[in-house]
């Protein structure tokens, strides 16, 4: 029954990407290497694809299509007369501490960020070309790693201020850290892009290095920033295993909750609940690709 | 427009020095870019810095507008040591290679930004920019994009840009160099006029020795890191001081000699009359001569400084030609006529005749005895 629904899905996918292909005159591929690539396409999106399907069905606990149904869909933004499935104000709470998370830890991230890709693009400084290649290091770190590393820090921190005990301030700080390396990074290659002359221009026409900064490289710079800020927020939106290790028992974020309940079973809800974070975390990475592609 | 470029030279207040570089030395490195450069740039003059990429006249500009420092060494600008000075407190104002015209503005904009940070208020601000757009012709444009702009207007924009500020001495790093020919000839056209309408020291940094020689009064040819030769325009060209510049500005024949007496000199080619001053007897000297400066004929002359020579090459230019001819022992001459009809000047390939060497023309080179290869490129 289920395969009703996914196959022509797929196909449909399948078939947008090939015209795609064709329309924009890329050289034409042979056949076993299109096959190859459908294959992996499929592998990639497949399991994502079964969590949207399923999120339509019309059934407490089956993994089988009994019907569709938008009734999950409905209970998330608060239809209580649908039953089964999570509490209501848990799902809430988690709601609201995701985004105050998000929020905040990447307009902090942003800003430092943003400030750390300028400084390694303008200034040499002994270090710079170290700190340029550290800023790798929260980039290809296992999360959980990251997690555990984080947690025996703030056991130590602890001692000293009870700012690091495990709840939403330890978790700010946390994503913060991995942020910051992702907005320098995109801030940066922006910055690479632009003609060095532009801030020669605006000091010789009499900007104050200040002034520089807040009337020709920070707008140039703009779309870069948002992108990096884009990419910040969907990360942390959609981060589990550093919240996880630093959450509190009044922080739990959504990915914490959907791992939580699905312990005891996953139920319908979860999967709506999955397929709109898929759903942000896609609109965050689409316009941050946009905002990056749109540089003159 | 009703200004005679001419006049402007009268116009250059021989004096008062704008820019008076003393010894300034850099190095990036391990590489000496400038080795001690003196130079007075005066007030109100066009002044060309020409030289092969690399010799180090844009690190002296750099210097000059504070975006470089020297590593030793005093830049004054009208009498003032402008080291400490950052390059927004510096008055002067830079024409840009590749423009740097800020494109998320307007052209308006653009012009606007210098006054803007020095906060003219803002219906002054409107008329200068105004009466900016309007000396280099492109009021029209004033609220398009530089995106939306060919490269000849956006380089009327840089140049309004920079002269709207009213500089004390205006720089310019190449700033013709990305146009095509037709474009380059008439902006240098107006770059002259608008030097001479404004009064303005104009510091033009060049590779192009034809460029420097049709804008400048006065010139420095440089090379690897060291001025070669400064002065006028035509004393440079009819007087190279040394091979370098007789070969990168303009062309030369350079013949090897030796000093016969206090009028001749002995070469390959022959004996030489020659009107210069000569060094003692017995002495090598390196001779320079002009292409335009040898003439051709077919028949054979009793006058002095004649040698018999083979065409090589013919190479037809519209209004002048260009010729390569050969002497009997192997030495190439190359020699340039005008096209005007009125002397014979069409040659052909293998024809046998005879070349005319002033002696007038005939400039002993300093410095330098005995030719060599000489570096740099010569676009």
């Amino acid at each position: 029954m289920f395969w009703l629904f996914f196959l022509p899905v797929m196909a449909l996918l399948f078939a947008a990407w090939h015209f795609g292909l064709r329309r924009n005159q890329v050289r034409k591929a042979s056949l076993g290497l299109s096959l190859t690539s459908y294959l992996a396409f499929g592998f990639l999106y497949a399991p994502i694809l079964v969590v949207a399907v399923m999120s339509f069905n019309n059934s407490r606990f089956r993994l089988e299509w009994v019907g569709f149904t938008t009734k999950w869909y409905a209970k998330i933004f608060g239809d209580e007369s649908v039953t089964g499935g999570l509490e209501g104000a848990q799902l809430l709470a988690a709601t609201q501490n995701t985004l105050v998370l998000a929020i905040i830890s990447t307009a902090i991230a942003t800003v430092i960020g943003s400030l750390l890709g300028y400084g390694l693009h303008r200034y040499r400084f002994p270090g710079s070309q170290l700190t340029a290649w550290l800023m790798y290091i929260p980039v290809v770190t296992p999360d959980i790693v990251m997690a555990i590393s984080l947690l025996l820090l703030y056991q130590v921190l602890r001692n000293v201020a009870p700012f690091f005990e495990p709840g939403m301030p330890a978790m700010v700080i946390a994503h913060v850290t991995f942020q910051i390396a992702f907005v320098a990074i995109v801030v940066r290659s922006r910055l690479a892009t632009l003609d060095p002359a532009l801030e020669e221009a605006a000091r010789d026409l009499y900007a104050s290095p200040l002034e520089t900064v807040r009337q020709v490289v920070l707008p140039l710079a703009l779309p870069g920033v948002m992108a990096g800020a884009l990419l910040a927020f969907t990360l942390s939106i959609d981060d589990f295993v550093i919240s996880f290790f630093t959450s509190g028992p009044d922080s739990q974020t959504l990915p914490i909750l959907i791992y939580a309940s699905v312990k005891r079973g996953i139920t319908p809800d979860i999967n709506a609940l999955s397929t709109i974070i898929v759903l942000l975390t896609m609109v965050g990475v689409f316009l941050s690709q946009i905002l990056q592609r749109n540089q003159k | 427009m009703d200004l005679n470029i001419g006049e402007r030279r009268k116009r250059v207040l021989e004096d008062s020095v704008d820019v008076h570089f003393k010894d300034i030395r850099k190095a990036f490195g391990d590489v000496e870019v400038l080795k001690g450069i003196n130079l007075e740039i005066r007030r109100g003059e066009f002044f060309s810095l020409l030289g092969p990429s690399g010799c180090g006249k844009t690190t002296l500009l750099r210097i000059l507008a504070g975006f470089e420092f020297a590593d030793s060494g005093e830049v004054l600008l009208r009498g003032q040591d402008v080291a400490p000075l950052p390059p927004n407190q510096r008055s002067v104002n830079t024409v840009f290679q590749n423009y740097a015209l800020f494109p998320h503005m307007t052209v308006a904009e653009n012009v606007a930004f210098g006054l803007k940070m020095r906060k003219v208020p803002a219906t002054q601000l409107k008329d200068k920019v105004r009466s900016a757009l309007e000396m280099v012709e492109i009021g029209a444009f004033a609220d398009r994009r530089p995106a939306q702009l060919s490269g000849g207007q956006r380089q009327r924009v840089a140049l309004a840009r920079a002269i709207v500020n009213e500089p004390q001495v205006l720089l310019l790093d190449e700033p013709l160099s990305a146009l095509d020919r037709k474009l380059r000839v008439n902006l240098q056209v107006e770059l002259m006029r608008l030097q001479a309408r404004l009064g303005l020291t104009f510091i033009f940094v060049t590779h192009d020795q034809e460029e420097a020689l049709t804008m400048s009064d006065r010139m420095a040819v440089m090379n690897k890191g060291v001025i070669e030769q400064l002065g006028g325009v035509q004393e440079m060209y009819e007087r190279p001081a040394n091979a370098f510049v007789a070969k990168f500005l303009g062309s030369s024949n350079l013949l090897e000699a030796t000093v016969t007496s206090s009028r001749t000199v002995k070469t390959e080619l022959g004996v030489f009359e020659v009107s210069d001053q000569l060094p003692n007897v017995g002495q090598d000297v390196l001779l320079s001569i002009r292409p335009e400066k040898i003439s051709l004929s077919r028949a054979q002359s009793s006058l002095a400084n004649t040698v018999a020579v083979k065409v090589t090459d013919d190479i037809y230019q519209g209004a002048t030609g260009a010729y390569r001819a050969k002497t009997n022992s192997g030495f190439e001459l190359e020699i340039n006529t005008m096209n005007s009809g009125v002397t014979d000047s069409n040659f052909s390939i293998d024809e046998e005749l005879f070349a005319y060497l002033p002696a007038d023309f005939l400039v002993v080179l300093q410095g330098q005895s005995k030719l060599e290869k000489i570096g740099g490129d010569e676009s």
